[in-house]
């Protein structure tokens, strides 16, 4: 999962257009959302065994034979229209104009507000040039051939991300097969300063979130597989993609304690965290973009903290990849190349506040800068913390339903 | 029964042909003609309500994909009853997981909805009977809130109920508030303020047309046959906007029993989740899209009550006329 998982309400999708339709009215409410949910049905069907990579055991994803990469050398596609299916604003306008420019393109910006709608898009049969997966549905976007593999002699700038992105290659795609890095975040809690010190934060850490003196301003993320990553480790459980029922129960209970404490589910709080929340779990960067872009007057950046297990937590990254139907994908390719130029790097995070995983963005770098607060250092991913990491990964089915009703318990609990 | 035969083929049914509409023309149509005016709506309807609600049938009773995506199957004879069961035994039983959030539904939509009766029909009343020449004024002014979307209008809510927002700044001049409120901790009476806020016009609306259609000779008759202003109001007010109240009630508590945005947006807590939350969620999490359409599909029965009472009001209504 990662920072854009939200409903950006501004955003009219087919599925927001409907469910809006359903809450202005219609004479089934909320009926509409689910007629989002039929397409077409998938290539793959279910049944076939999932590519289920783990930090500690990668697996290579499979190059199929009849969806191969395109050839060297070729020229760019002419006066073509990029496609672009990504999240909502995670995305600076500035940089992909530059881009058309440069290749005398134009651009069609698609957007998804969750996984679970990006991959029903796909499944529909999106057409797209380029696409921001997660990690966790990598292998069945390859496993469906939704994917096709990267041609990685048109990627250079490869060169400028951190050197596990290229050799050997991040586990979830080992030799970059199919992907490059796009942005890293790391999953904490952030607090008001001025409410709980930076020792007292780090005294408690996850217990921040179960502590009753903040009843009635807790909030955690609305994305399921985070917020149950969380509180496996509150609850000691260092597999954050355990398939034990009894741990996910453990889960599910630790939350359902935090519902008596008037706890939220909330995923707009990048926009509002100091003025509604004291303590949110949520992505270290949508802090620094709340101190960025959205603090009010009376809220300073001295007051916003971000607290990260000192010893291991989970972190991620999004990523970029070519859809196998791309009707451009030689400019889909030197799309990505593009993407990782250094100052096209520096030149997104500035617009919107997500550091991408190249040498020369480190933390240090853009707290020197002034582009982050010093005492939000810990909201950032460097390569080390990156390698360290528990990453919510790809689960079969049946472990992943476990998770999904143990979610919808919790959200459904009146405490 | 000849006479009732005989204004029958006045207005123009007669022997398999219809006439024009008036007797001035003298033209004559073939019977499908009048009809056939509402072939755009039935073709619509097929198309959007009938074909939509088989495809949550489809969905309800259908497959998931590698992705634990819903698949709609459309051929009833390979549906798969199994989530049906499971759904209706969580909304059914004592410990049902569903059953409170119905329960708390309902409750939430009765306060909003009786809340907007009685604010919406005072509004209505004032704009029928006393607004004068400033009516079209005070339409406009209702119906304003409707050109902004309601989820910008939810956002402004949002900031209103801050702690330090607007709401709480006013609360504090009265003596016996010490501290502001904390609006947005998930309360109840939050989300059944956005909700009453929400629909309200859509209320005034329809109360406010029938009662502009009261015939003023009717109240002054009741006057001069002594009756006081309450008497009037309860005897000959009230039961001829009877239509236009049932009709309001309708439009708001339907999409209201469906609604999620509202509590998505000033709560955000378990403790205020509706069935709409229900269906939204389900639709967003792996392997639960059967549930949110079955959810969804046990609206419709739950609403279907309501929709026949005011038609049956509707009909009785008529036929008094």
């Amino acid at each position: 999962m990662h920072p854009r998982e939200r409903h950006d309400p501004n955003m009219i999708t087919r599925r927001k257009l409907l469910q809006l339709a359903g809450a202005a009215g219609v004479s089934i409410p909320s009926a509409s959302a689910l007629l989002a949910a039929c397409g077409k049905s998938p290539k793959a069907t279910e049944g076939q065994k999932s590519l289920l990579g783990r930090p500690d055991s990668p697996v290579e994803l499979p190059i199929h034979e009849d969806v191969q990469p395109i050839e060297d050398g070729l020229p760019v596609e002419e006066g073509a229209t990029l496609q672009l299916f990504n999240w909502a604003e995670y995305i600076a306008p500035k940089v992909v104009k530059t881009f058309c420019e440069k290749f005398n393109c134009d651009y069609e910006y698609t957007t998804f507000n969750n996984m679970a709608e990006a991959e029903q898009k796909i499944v529909s049969g999106q057409v797209a040039d380029v696409i921001w997966p997660s990690a966790e549905i990598l292998g069945r976007l390859v496993q469906g051939k939704y994917l096709q593999p990267l041609n990685q002699s048109y990627i250079p700038n490869i060169e400028n991300t951190w050197t596990v992105f290229s050799d050997p290659g991040p586990w979830y795609d080992p030799g970059w097969r199919y992907t490059v890095p796009y942005e890293c975040f790391p999953t904490g809690i952030g607090y008001r300063r001025d409410v709980v010190s930076d020792e007292e934060a780090a005294a408690q850490g996850y217990e921040l979130l179960w502590n009753p003196d903040f009843s009635g301003r807790i909030g955690v993320l609305d994305v399921f597989r985070e917020t149950i990553g969380t509180a496996l480790l509150r609850s000691g459980i260092t597999d954050v993609n355990t398939e034990k029922e009894s741990d996910i129960a453990k889960a599910q209970a630790a939350l359902e304690e935090l519902v008596p404490h008037g706890v939220r589910i909330d995923i707009n709080y990048y926009g509002n965290f100091g003025e509604k929340f004291q303590v949110h779990q949520g992505w270290g960067t949508d802090f620094v973009t709340y101190v960025r872009f959205y603090s009010p007057k009376e809220i300073t950046p001295e007051d916003v903290g971000f607290w990260f297990p000192e010893d291991k937590g989970v972190a991620a990254n999004d990523m970029m990849a070519v859809a196998a139907n791309a009707p451009h994908p030689v400019l889909a390719h030197e799309f990505l190349n593009y993407m990782l130029d250094n100052e096209t790097a520096y030149t997104n995070f500035a617009a919107y506040g997500y550091p991408a995983p190249l040498n020369s963005m480190t933390p240090e770098s853009l707290i020197d800068q002034g582009d982050v607060p010093p005492h939000l250092a810990d909201a950032l991913v460097t390569e080390e913390r990156w390698k360290n990491s528990y990453w919510i990964a790809e689960l079969p089915p049946a472990a992943e339903q476990m998770y999904a009703d143990a979610w919808q318990a919790f959200k459904l609990s009146s405490g | 029964m000849d006479e009732a035969g005989g204004v029958r083929r006045k207005r123009g049914f007669g022997r398999g042909r219809a006439f024009a509409g008036d007797a001035q023309s003298g033209a004559w149509y073939p019977r499908w003609f009048w009809p056939s005016f509402t072939s755009p709506a039935i073709a619509w309807q097929s198309i959007f309500f009938v074909g939509s609600m088989y495809m949550i049938l489809a969905v309800a009773f259908g497959a998931v994909d590698i992705f634990r995506n819903p698949v709609p199957v459309v051929q009833p004879w390979y549906w798969d009853f199994s989530r049906l069961t499971e759904t209706v035994g969580q909304i059914l039983s004592s410990d049902g997981l569903y059953r409170p959030i119905y329960v708390r539904t309902v409750v939430y939509v009765g306060i909003a909805s009786s809340a907007c009766l009685v604010i919406g029909y005072a509004v209505a009343y004032f704009v029928a009977f006393h607004a004068g020449r400033r009516r079209a004024l005070f339409v406009v002014l209702i119906v304003a809130p409707i050109w902004i979307s309601y989820v910008m209008r939810m956002y402004a809510w949002q900031g209103l109920l801050l702690e330090d927002g607007l709401m709480n700044r006013l609360l504090l001049f009265l003596p016996w508030m010490n501290h502001p409120v904390n609006w947005l901790d998930g309360r109840s009476v939050t989300v059944i303020l956005g909700l009453g806020y929400g629909y309200l016009p859509y209320l005034i609306l329809p109360v406010f047309a029938q009662l502009s259609r009261v015939e003023p000779m009717l109240l002054q008759a009741a006057g001069d046959l002594g009756a006081g202003r309450v008497q009037t109001f309860i005897r000959v007010t009230l039961p001829q906007s009877k239509q236009g109240v049932m009709a309001g009630l309708v439009i708001i508590t339907l999409p209201m029993m469906g609604d999620y945005f509202t509590n998505t947006m000033l709560s955000g807590s378990p403790r205020t989740m509706m069935v709409g939350n229900i269906i939204d969620d389900s639709v967003n999490l792996p392997g639960l899209g059967a549930t949110g359409a079955i959810v969804a599909l046990s609206l419709v029965l739950l609403l279907f009550v309501p929709m026949l009472l005011y038609m049956r009001a509707t009909r009785t209504a008529a036929s008094a006329l």
